[in-house]
């Protein structure tokens, strides 16, 4: 491990990019060998594991070219914090992904399950490897995209359908604190680097520069929140928990994979990550405050929690709280333990997913007060469960007991330290971890106490629910034979399939090995994540650190033994302790919930008036308010950019553009005195030529062929509607002339402004005979392929198809965009919801005969509200 | 149904290939009839003969000659000006632009399905419109791809003038720009995409 061996770059690559393809490659594969898709998932994330295991030694990073024109490259950087998250992501895959061919047998959409799982893995496995900003920010979005397709997977269920959406606004609005942040620390590391980068890296190493950068912008506390609030929501803390509990709407083994051990590992990495960047007095008070906030909260929450998986989300909450206080502390202790935490939590707590999947998989319920005694049905699970669940109650002498022992002893230092106000940080951790055992006990009545389930009660249960699914699986597919239908079956309760089996069994060894052995991992990955995220890169002694079992009476010992002590004690009141919290939580207020849905309710009702006001159906209503906000927001901008505008005339002025430019104005006098439309038309169109004649005058000969042709085609177009208009104009009232009025004025007065502003910077003279030269005119005459000029004599199309082509690649995409949503809108309309009254027309519905047209019902929505009308010649 | 006393008897005098076409055009006229009927109490609702107007090219001789005479010039005048854009003023944008207008101008005379039945093979199979604009869109991103697999950067484009004197039926100046595959592509997806719009918003 003292090894700095340089990573290997297309080792890492494929580490990331694998689980990208094999998504891809899922839905073909799922037609080949069906269900089995999922072990070639579990295959899939073993070959990840194993790439990035072969980049266990090296330590720095590597760069790919992404945008080097922008200074954005994929920079992979590989040190202890970011194989700990990577081996977590890619192992615990192996295992989720082997559960769920067990646990996803008949269900629906597979592939599309599979190909956002492996998707989701390769977003995890990039996030943690990327060191420049940019990449960061996309893996992290592309985290919570994947997430929101699995959340939703049960996409029919209103509860899912919830449930995503709020994960996905929660999660990718703090992404966009993020952005924010890294964006601020982009801009501030040229004060502290000398040259702005995105090098996440270069900022770790001049941590201590960066710092004083960030301090003399103001930016400090501002970066600080801004990241703070990214991770936050991302690792659930307290008030943005709410997502994760509705989260629990995902498959069992989506929950236990991102909802435990990694997606909202990716916040408290993000914490780790960063603080060798942002170590500090504020930095140890702010995520103090939130990590203990959280870590109380979720512990009560989970106590109050009726559902298991509730019950677990809650306890996820609350253990992510640990480790975001663990990183919140200064000193060394804090930083062991966040990242030995971020180990832990994962094997505890996908164990206990997992074993709440087969318990719901196998009982019917997912409900504490339904379910019970469990023990004798499901033997293994049990045992798995009763090992996972004492380690996340933090009793030795299983994995959790050690990191939550460092927890204590860094919150006794730093009270100890500081003193006064400070010792609420240990009181405060050890009430929380107290309500820790409390929950700990209450999943395992599970297991204990009077054997009560679903399936045992209710016989009719038995013929086409759960047990079904089992007797299939031991037909159909092979697997677990020997478990299913076991003695538990008569009863209603079958035994899981062996797939269903490895993983918790599995992460309940490793459990109970870090436990007993826990210098494996804190001189191993651990160790070096604990390097990570406490020194500088480069700087780190490479040795780890060591945890022991207590063998003296230190004060974290007492703090373990009241722990313990008071969670037991609350064991027999336990009830009257749920009933507290419960009664709490029955007030709304009290509930982050009701912000939230206050939030969204209140933005959609806010977003539906805007909406009744804006989108009448009329297409007066939409000019106006689509030429106000432009002719406004370019007088703002014009305003605020206060430029230089070009108020003498030019040499280009002649006797004859002026003319021509009078005969403009006065054609555009009489389109507004025109009486009817062909006139008002015919004479617009003079306008129109007018300004092509003055491209003319000023030797413009491109610009005045589009303009005639633009004219022309909308003569032609006047033509296609001329008969469906009145042949006349209608009187209008006072005010709408007045507001219309007004609104020509500001919109004549915005065009103006543009262009005298656009006009005013007179181009260098050198400028035309560069394009000229690139163009390949002026020099000698090229012979050959010739890739640097641009061999046109015509400047404008050479600038438009070479000099600029991405330009116009951007611009053709457009007017496809809008054929596509034309098409779209016009032919879709009548699918979903109506807006508009006059489209509840009965569209097809029998009368009309299949003209041999595919798309015949689009043409039968013929009657489109006015507004469809008059925008033919808009 | 209530479209076929309004189909003119001009129409089919004129172009009898438009009998077979017959019973689509119908088809789709009584479509609009019914969707019509079903909103019987808006305002404005135009007569079905106006209807006819720009479905079956109610036109006159006159206009039907001229529009004959003068698109296929347009149409010629538009590939000229896209193939010479390099280096004279035309262009993809342009081009495209001009053979729009020639379309537009035979539905506003014919009738948009005549002209579709009689220009397009197979017209109930595919959507000639929209497949210009995936057509050309495809056309302009290869032409930025080429260069890359050829390990020159995204839309780098070349030229080859060929020495003098030249074989064959060339003299002087013969230049091959590469540029010429993006702006065909701009050019398809001008007239795809002008098309598109006309077609659907003119067949409401």
């Amino acid at each position: 491990m003292t090894a700095h061996a340089q990573p290997d770059a297309a080792l890492l690559l494929a580490a990331i990019g694998l689980p990208f393809a094999a998504a891809v490659l899922v839905p073909a594969l799922y037609r080949l060998v069906g269900e089995r898709v999922a072990y070639v998932g579990a295959a899939v994330a073993a070959g990840s594991l194993a790439l990035v295991f072969s980049q266990f030694d090296a330590t720095g990073s590597v760069v790919v070219d992404w945008i080097p024109a922008y200074g954005i490259a994929l920079r992979l950087y590989v040190d202890g914090l970011s194989l700990l998250v990577a081996l977590l992501a890619s192992g615990v895959g192996v295992l989720v992904f082997t559960y769920c061919g067990g646990y996803m047998h008949g269900k629906d959409a597979q592939p599309r399950f599979y190909a956002s799982l492996l998707a989701f893995m390769g977003s995890m496995l990039g996030l943690v490897f990327a060191a420049d900003l940019i990449a960061l920010f996309v893996f992290w979005e592309l985290t919570s995209l994947t997430s929101f397709s699995l959340i939703g997977h049960y996409s029919t269920s209103e509860d899912a359908v919830y449930a995503a959406r709020k994960s996905m606004l929660i999660t990718v609005a703090g992404g966009l604190f993020l952005l924010a942040g890294l964006i601020a620390l982009y801009s501030v590391s040229g004060d502290a680097l000398g040259a702005r980068t995105f090098d996440l890296v270069a900022m770790l190493e001049e941590g201590e520069a960066m710092r004083a950068a960030l301090r003399d912008r103001g930016l400090f506390l501002p970066v600080l929140g801004l990241v703070g609030v990214g991770a936050a929501a991302k690792s659930a803390q307290v008030p943005l928990h709410v997502w994760l509990p509705d989260a629990m709407e995902a498959p069992t083994p989506v929950s236990a994979f991102l909802h435990s051990a990694t997606m909202v590992k990716a916040g408290v990495y993000l914490f780790g990550r960063m603080r060798p960047l942002l170590r500090s007095p504020e930095w140890e008070a702010s995520l103090l405050a939130l990590g203990l906030t959280t870590m109380t909260v979720g512990a009560l929450l989970a106590v109050a929690a009726d559902d298991v998986k509730a019950l677990l989300a809650y306890s996820t909450a609350s253990h992510l709280g640990l480790i975001t206080a663990g990183f919140g502390f200064q000193s060394k202790l804090g930083a062991e333990t966040g990242a030995f935490h971020v180990l832990n939590h994962a094997v505890f707590k996908a164990a206990l997913f997992l074993v709440a999947g087969i318990v719901a998989h196998e009982a019917g319920s997912q409900l504490l007060s339904e379910l019970g005694g469990l023990r004798r049905d499901l033997p293994l699970t049990a045992g798995v469960a009763g090992l996972a669940a004492v380690s996340m109650a933090g009793l030795p002498p299983l994995n959790g007991f050690h990191s939550k022992e460092l927890l204590f002893e860094a919150a006794y230092e730093f009270a100890a330290h500081d003193g006064g106000l400070a010792w609420a940080v240990p009181v405060v951790a050890v009430g929380a971890s107290a309500f820790t055992v409390l929950y700990s006990y209450r999943f395992l009545t599970l297991f204990l106490g009077e054997r009560r389930a679903p399936h045992l009660d209710d016989r009719a249960a038995l013929e086409h629910d759960g047990d079904d699914d089992g007797d299939e699986r031991g037909a159909d597919d092979g697997h677990g034979h020997g478990h299913s239908g076991g003695h538990g079956h008569a009863d209603g309760i079958s035994r899981p399939p062996l797939p269903m089996l490895v993983g918790p069994v599995v992460l309940a060894v490793a459990a109970v090995v870090v436990g007993l052995r826990p210098g494996l991992a804190t001189g191993g990955v651990v160790g070096r994540a604990f390097e990570a995220a406490q020194f500088a890169p480069g700087a780190t002694p490479g040795e780890g650190f060591s945890v022991a079992f207590p063998t003296e009476l230190k004060p974290a010992v007492v703090m373990s033994a009241v722990t313990v002590g008071v969670g037991a004690a609350m064991v027999p009141v336990e009830r009257r302790v749920r009933d507290a919290v419960r009664a709490v939580l029955a007030r709304d207020p009290a509930t982050a919930d009701f912000y939230y849905d206050g939030a969204v309710d209140g933005l959609a009702d806010l977003s539906g008036a805007v909406v009744a006001r804006v989108q009448t159906g009329r297409l007066r209503t939409y000019a106006t308010w689509i030429l106000g906000g432009f002719a406004v927001l370019a007088l703002a901008g014009h305003a605020a950019a206060d430029p230089d505008l070009a108020l003498e005339l030019g040499d280009g002025v002649t006797v004859a553009t002026v003319l021509v430019s009078l005969l403009a104005v006065l054609s555009a006098a009489a389109v507004v005195r025109a009486a009817s439309h062909v006139a008002g038309v015919l004479v617009l169109s003079v306008v129109g030529l007018m300004i092509a004649v003055f491209y003319i005058l000023a030797a413009a000969p491109d610009l005045a062929l589009t303009q005639l042709l633009v004219e022309t085609l909308l003569l032609v177009l006047f033509l296609l509607v001329i008969k469906r208009l009145p042949p006349f104009y209608g009187e209008i009232d006072r005010l709408r002339a007045a507001r219309d009025g007004v609104l020509s004025l500001l919109v004549g007065a915005a065009v103006f402004v543009t262009v005298l502003a656009s006009t005013a910077p007179t181009p260098d003279p050198f400028l035309r005979r560069r394009l000229l030269e690139l163009a390949g005119f002026g020099g000698e005459e090229p012979v050959g392929f010739v890739t640097e000029l641009g061999g046109g004599a015509n400047v404008v199309n050479v600038v438009l198809v070479d000099f600029r082509a991405t330009d116009t690649l951007g611009e053709i995409s457009v007017v496809a965009m809008v054929a596509i949503s034309v098409v779209t809108l016009l032919r879709m309309r009548d699918v979903g919801g109506a807006v508009f009254p006059a489209d509840v027309a009965p569209s097809g519905d029998g009368t009309a005969p299949d003209g041999g047209r595919a798309e015949g019902e689009g043409d039968d929505a013929t009657d489109g509200p006015e507004s469809h009308d008059g925008g033919v010649d808009g | 149904m209530s479209d076929e006393a309004d189909r003119p008897g001009a129409t089919e005098t004129d172009a009898p290939g438009d009998v077979p076409t017959a019973g689509e055009t119908e088809g789709e006229g009584d479509g609009e009839g019914a969707a019509a009927a079903s909103t019987a109490t808006r305002e404005r609702r135009e007569t079905e003969a106006q209807r006819a107007y720009v479905t079956t090219g109610d036109t006159t001789v006159i206009v039907r000659t001229a529009a004959r005479i003068v698109s296929p010039i347009v149409l010629l005048l538009a590939v000229s000006l896209t193939i010479r854009g390099h280096n004279l003023p035309g262009g993809g944008f342009i081009g495209g632009v001009l053979t729009a207008i020639a379309v537009v101008l035979l539905y506003v005379v014919f009738g948009v399905d005549y002209v579709r039945d009689r220009l397009v093979p197979r017209a109930e199979r595919w959507n000639p419109s929209m497949a210009m604009v995936s057509g050309g869109l495809a056309l302009a991103l290869a032409a930025g791809l080429v260069p890359v697999l050829v390990g020159s950067s995204f839309l780098e484009q070349g030229f080859y003038i060929a020495p003098e004197p030249l074989p064959g039926p060339f003299f002087h100046d013969f230049e091959v720009a590469s540029a010429l595959a993006f702006d065909v592509g701009i050019y398809l997806v001008v007239v795809g995409g002008l098309l598109t719009v006309v077609r659907e918003v003119g067949s409401e």
